[in-house]
């Protein structure tokens, strides 16, 4: 395989297709990009020729043929991508993290999607298997890895299947395996399939997992990027921040900044759900406000009123209606304790009993605690009671003070992002709903007739 | 040179780079509290209680945070303790507190935490957090309880890392998380555990001890009907004084006597003493040796006075019991003999009155006086097993004033020793004392000198040297390995094949004996610098040297005598009977 025969099979491909690619299934094509998504319900996802046709391996082939690794991570960089897993770690920052020495480096695109609202990954790759493994590609380029693990969620059935596939077909036209388009450059994919535990999405969890050992969170530092995959420096990207990358080496970082805002570049895409009237997968420019996305989702349902914006399910986040003009974005979420999350939208209406809501996730999440250290596996078991207590009316003052407390300690005190995220969870509830919370303890309230049964 | 300056509490420290930040701060001798934390062994970072602030990076646990230049670290500011009284409070929610009855009522870590942080019970005015169920399992020598488990994980650590088997760890998830055995196995019975406990000498708190032996031994001692004897291993008395404030390392002749005393008020009614089957296990395990190498092998020949190690070769490499010496290990002897032969001549009492109590460094000794093949004509060779802990408990339970007691010598001849069966305690120890024997019968001369530090100190877990006998014309190899990670080390060389051993001493603890896991606990901080199980072991050779008549089994004349009386030789049929012993495969349980 080499450039010529990449062009060939593009030309070739394009006759055969006619017009099919010209289908655009946006609603709103002024608010809504396509990014990520460009070749999803587009091409054949069984086909590797009809993404080739699409540009696909264009930018391995001129990564490895023109640019340095340091130049491929450097135009990562200034691209301004940022982890789409929804923490929005610098990606590029990330790749720079990895030691430059040579030696065994694993990348792990993390496809454990356990954000129960979300389903962005499981899009991605049941639709556009390849655009994440050129990602990966280049990322094993860029870092030095000759081996990629993908992380795969148990509940994946069909990407397993799909993916392995187009893993096959990659490695027979030489864009997989040994001395990739005749270059020296070798990078092989296996598909991992993981367990079903949520925390067993969180990074290091997935290499005490690949490893074989119980799915637990372990301390960092040392980070993966130095002491990662059986002690080896690893890169852990999430799906979407995998399958970007190929179009940001084709295209150059001005291309891909010119989408959204300083600071929060790019285009995210969005699963809304909740009480909207249309709930949908959706790819915008990030800075995009909470309600331009709920008016996307065909606003609220019965003409309700909003009352929360929910991200990253079940470690949610929440916002309330007076921050409906916030714009989605990094900087401007983190400042509220917010998380943009993976790209799970939940949208809740007045109907929502925000204190039943903060119980039902915080309860959850002592389920998919991992056990390891005290502030999660016993504070979120704590917390979840002192809701209900709130719940049935039997609790005091004192009782939501010690809530707060456990809030800032499980942010502060746990050992991996489950426990922290949880913190999070209830401060934004306690934040943005304290009216409500005060009214079930001090007047056995619940204005969305849920408590107090 | 590599070295790291960084400020902890306003003071200027210099490390060495790769320190911790806990590390550090000890250097300091500032205190940061650990529950999960043990050097070089457990930095998991589960239970919290280490953390700090770090200026930029607000609270960090310390015990697996690398020290950076020009970190500032404050470990003592309103936030690190608002912090740990948290982590406490949480911690004391899920505790089944009974502290008045508890075998750890003087060493809990936890409690002394909840002391210092004066923390308040804050969750046990509501029912609502009544959540969890206690779970006590108990197997022959090591019972769990979950109601007094703060989930530290340090057992996890010393049994998958320090003794290899990983048979404890974490199940299940969020607070229905349980300390317990791995794989399918009901207790640590069915499973490929050793019972060495070393486990529960990094617990903090009671959730996993020896278990309790006490009360059977109390109720044989207030039946009339029963001839309860009394014997105790050689490192027993190098740590029996630890319990009641001496230093680790006390000299045996300081401590020695008052626990004789001990015994004699606890209402024993004999007391003897293992290091005197120590001596019959010389003869019999060294005459075992001489005839293995006359007459073919199977070499290299391995001791079996460990009962962790016994149940680590039958579950882990069972190929290699033919190697195995048939040797009952000292206390067992001392049981049989005591029952079947002297009990019935000397004292004019029936084998099935006279009641067999060990005091063991050890928790494995109780898996093993319940081994099916221990008994003869239904008679248990050794009825109870304390632990060097539970004796120190009993004798505070019953008001004995230890450090005013005066000492006191059993005449009776099962309490006679030699120098040889004391430093079995010791890692080496049985090695030496089986040099000293097989030596002088194989050349028919004295050893020219009796202390052989090659096989002496801790450092290795695997230790060798090779012993000429000049007239004999024989080079012998013997190797010394202690602890399961030196034992799964030696399996490999063995598998090599590439070296030649005649005489192997396995211990199932790191450091032997006096390192049991049934030893008194040391807690982690206070081991900086300090190797309990080289200072115990010290304590158990300068007796070697300065305490006693004979240093060489053979020459005890008690030993001499039991031969002459009743065994006839090492080795003949009635030792066979009585002292010996069989194996069988277990390697079923590692499934
Ligand atoms: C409890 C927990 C669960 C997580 N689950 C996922 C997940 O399902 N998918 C994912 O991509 N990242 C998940 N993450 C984030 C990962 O740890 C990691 O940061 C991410 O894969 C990095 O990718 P990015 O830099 O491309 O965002 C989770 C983190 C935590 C703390
Ligand atoms: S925060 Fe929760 S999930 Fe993370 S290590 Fe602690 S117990 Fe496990
Ligand atoms: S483990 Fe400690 S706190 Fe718990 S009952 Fe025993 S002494 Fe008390
Ligand atoms: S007794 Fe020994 S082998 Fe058994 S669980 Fe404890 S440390 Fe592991
Ligand atoms: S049993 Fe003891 S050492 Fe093990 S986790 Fe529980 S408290 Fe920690
Ligand atoms: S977390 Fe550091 S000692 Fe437990």
């Amino acid at each position: 395989m080499d450039i010529k025969l990449l062009k060939k099979i593009k030309d070739d491909t394009l006759k055969r297709v006619g017009n099919k690619f010209d289908k655009d299934y946006r609603t709103n094509k002024e608010k809504e990009v396509r990014i990520v998504l460009k070749n999803s319900y587009v091409i054949d996802k069984d086909s590797i020729d009809e993404y080739i046709a699409r540009d696909g391996y264009f930018a391995l082939n001129k990564a490895i043929t023109e640019m340095k690794p340091e130049e491929v991570t450097e135009v990562v960089k200034d691209s301004g991508l940022k982890g789409r897993s929804g923490g929005g770690f610098p990606t590029g920052l990330k790749w720079g993290f990895i030691p430059k020495e040579k030696g065994q480096k694993y990348i792990i695109c993390n496809a454990d999607e356990g954000e129960s609202a979300a389903t962005i990954d499981g899009v991605l790759m049941r639709q556009d298997p390849h655009s994440v493994l050129e990602g990966m590609a280049l990322a094993g380029y860029a870092i030095g890895a000759s081996k990629g693990y993908i992380y795969l969620r148990y509940e994946y059935p069909v990407c397993l299947e799909v993916l392995n596939k187009a893993i096959e077909d990659a490695k027979e036209k030489g864009l997989l395996g040994k001395k990739i388009l005749g270059t020296d450059f070798d990078f092989e994919v296996e598909v991992f399939r993981g367990a079903g535990a949520y925390v067993c999405g969180e990074e290091s969890a997935i290499i005490n997992s690949i490893e074989g050992n119980r799915g637990n969170s372990k301390s960092k530092p040392p980070f993966p990027a130095v002491k990662g995959l059986f002690s080896k420096p690893t890169l852990i990207n999430n799906v979407e921040t995998l399958s970007v990358v190929p179009q940001i080496i084709l295209n150059g970082a001005d291309w891909y900044k010119s989408t959204g805002i300083p600071g929060s570049e790019g285009s995210k895409v969005f699963t809304l759900t909740g009480h909207l009237n249309s709930p949908k997968t959706v790819e915008v420019p990030l800075g995009i406000t909470i309600r331009e996305l709920i008016e996307l989702g065909g606003g609220m349902r019965d003409n309700r009123k909003f009352k929360a914006f929910v991200t990253g399910s079940p470690n949610v986040t929440m916002l309330g209606s007076e921050d409906i003009d916030l714009p989605v974005a990094f900087p401007e979420f983190k400042e509220r304790q917010v998380m943009v999350g993976s790209g799970g939208v939940v949208i809740l209406d007045d109907k929502t009993c925000m204190v039943d809501f903060t119980h039902f996730n915080v309860d959850l999440l002592n389920i998919e605690s991992c056990g390891r250290c005290t502030p999660c596996r016993v504070g979120t078991k704590r917390a979840a009671q002192l809701l209900e207590k709130i719940k049935e009316g039997s609790a005091s003052l004192k009782d939501l003070d010690k809530l707060i407390e456990l809030a800032e300690h499980l942010r502060t005190a746990s050992l991996c992002g489950l426990g922290q995220a949880v913190g999070m969870t209830m401060h934004t509830a306690m934040n943005s709903f304290k009216d409500e919370f005060l009214a079930h303890i001090n007047e056995h309230e619940c204005a969305a007739g849920k408590c107090f049964k | 040179m590599n070295k790291i300056k960084l400020t902890i509490n306003n003071q200027e420290v210099e490390v060495s780079k790769g320190t911790t930040i806990l590390e550090a701060a000890r250097s300091l001798d500032i205190k940061v509290p650990t529950l999960c934390y043990l050097k070089g062994i457990s930095d998991i970072g589960a239970c919290r209680m280490c953390v700090a602030e770090i200026e930029g990076m607000g609270l960090k646990a310390t015990c697996n945070l690398e020290a950076n230049e020009g970190m500032k670290v404050q470990t003592e500011s309103e936030e690190v303790v608002k912090s740990r009284i948290r982590t406490l409070e949480l911690l004391a929610s899920t505790h089944t507190f009974e502290c008045w009855t508890c075998p750890r009522e003087e060493s809990c870590y936890f409690y002394d935490y909840l002391q210092f942080y004066n923390v308040e019970n804050t969750y046990h005015d509501d029912h609502k957090f009544m959540s969890n169920t206690r779970i006590i399992n108990e197997s022959t020598a090591i019972t769990l309880d979950s109601g007094k488990c703060v989930q530290c994980g340090a057992c996890t650590q010393v049994c998958a890392k320090i003794q290899t088997p990983a048979t404890l760890d974490f199940n299940n998830r969020g607070i229905d998380t349980i300390i317990a055995p791995t794989s399918c196995g009901e207790t640590l019975d069915d499973i490929a555990c050793i019972s060495c406990g070393q486990c529960s000498k990094v617990c903090p708190t009671a959730a996993i001890i020896e278990t309790n032996h006490i009360k059977r031994v109390e109720a044989a001692i207030k039946d009339p009907n029963k001839f309860v004897v009394v014997q105790m291993a050689p490192a027993v008395r190098a740590a029996i004084g630890e319990p009641f404030e001496y230093p680790i390392g006390t000299p045996v002749r300081e401590v020695e006597g008052k626990m004789y005393r001990a015994l004699k008020e606890l209402g024993f009614d004999l007391v003897t003493d293992t290091n005197y089957a120590a001596d019959l296990t010389i003869m019999e395990e060294g005459t075992e040796f001489i005839d293995r190498v006359k007459n073919g092998g199977p070499l290299p020949l391995f001791t079996s006075c460990s009962p962790g190690w016994l149940r680590y070769i039958e579950q882990y490499r069972p190929e290699y019991l033919p190697n195995l010496s048939s040797a009952k290990s000292p206390h067992m002897m001392q049981g049989a003999f005591m029952k079947n032969f002297y009990a019935p001549d000397e004292l004019n009492k029936d084998a099935s009155e006279v009641y067999m109590v060990s005091i063991m460094p050890c928790t494995a000794k109780k898996y093993e006086i319940a081994r099916p093949e221990m008994e003869q004509d239904g008679i248990r060779d050794v009825d109870a097993v304390l632990t060097t802990r539970e004796l120190a408990r009993m004798i505070k339970q019953h008001g004995i004033n230890f450090r005013h007691l005066e000492d006191y010598k059993p005449e009776n001849e099962l309490a006679q020793y030699t120098g040889a069966g004391t430093i079995f305690g010791a890692s080496g120890g049985v090695m030496e004392a089986a040099v000293r024997t097989v030596y002088e019968i194989l050349e028919g001369e004295p050893l020219p000198n009796l202390d052989i530090h090659a096989v002496r100190g801790v450092e290795e877990n695997i230790k060798e040297a090779t012993l000429k006998l000049p007239k004999t014309g024989l080079e012998v190899n013997v190797a010394i390995v202690h602890g399961g990670q030196g034992i799964k080390k030696m399996f490999e060389i063995l598998d090599k094949g590439e070296k030649e051993y005649h005489f192997i001493e396995f211990m199932g603890c790191p450091g032997g004996c006096v390192n049991g896991g049934g030893q008194p606990i040391v807690r982690e901080e206070f081991m900086q610098g300090l190797d309990v199980a080289e200072l115990r072991a010290q304590a158990l050779y300068q007796s070697d040297k300065e305490d006693v008549e004979f240093r060489k089994s053979h020459m005890s004349p008690v030993i001499q005598r039991a031969y002459e009386k009743y065994l006839e030789k090492p080795g003949s049929h009635a030792a066979h009977k009585y002292l010996h012993t069989t194996y069988t495969d277990q390697s079923h349980k590692l499934k």
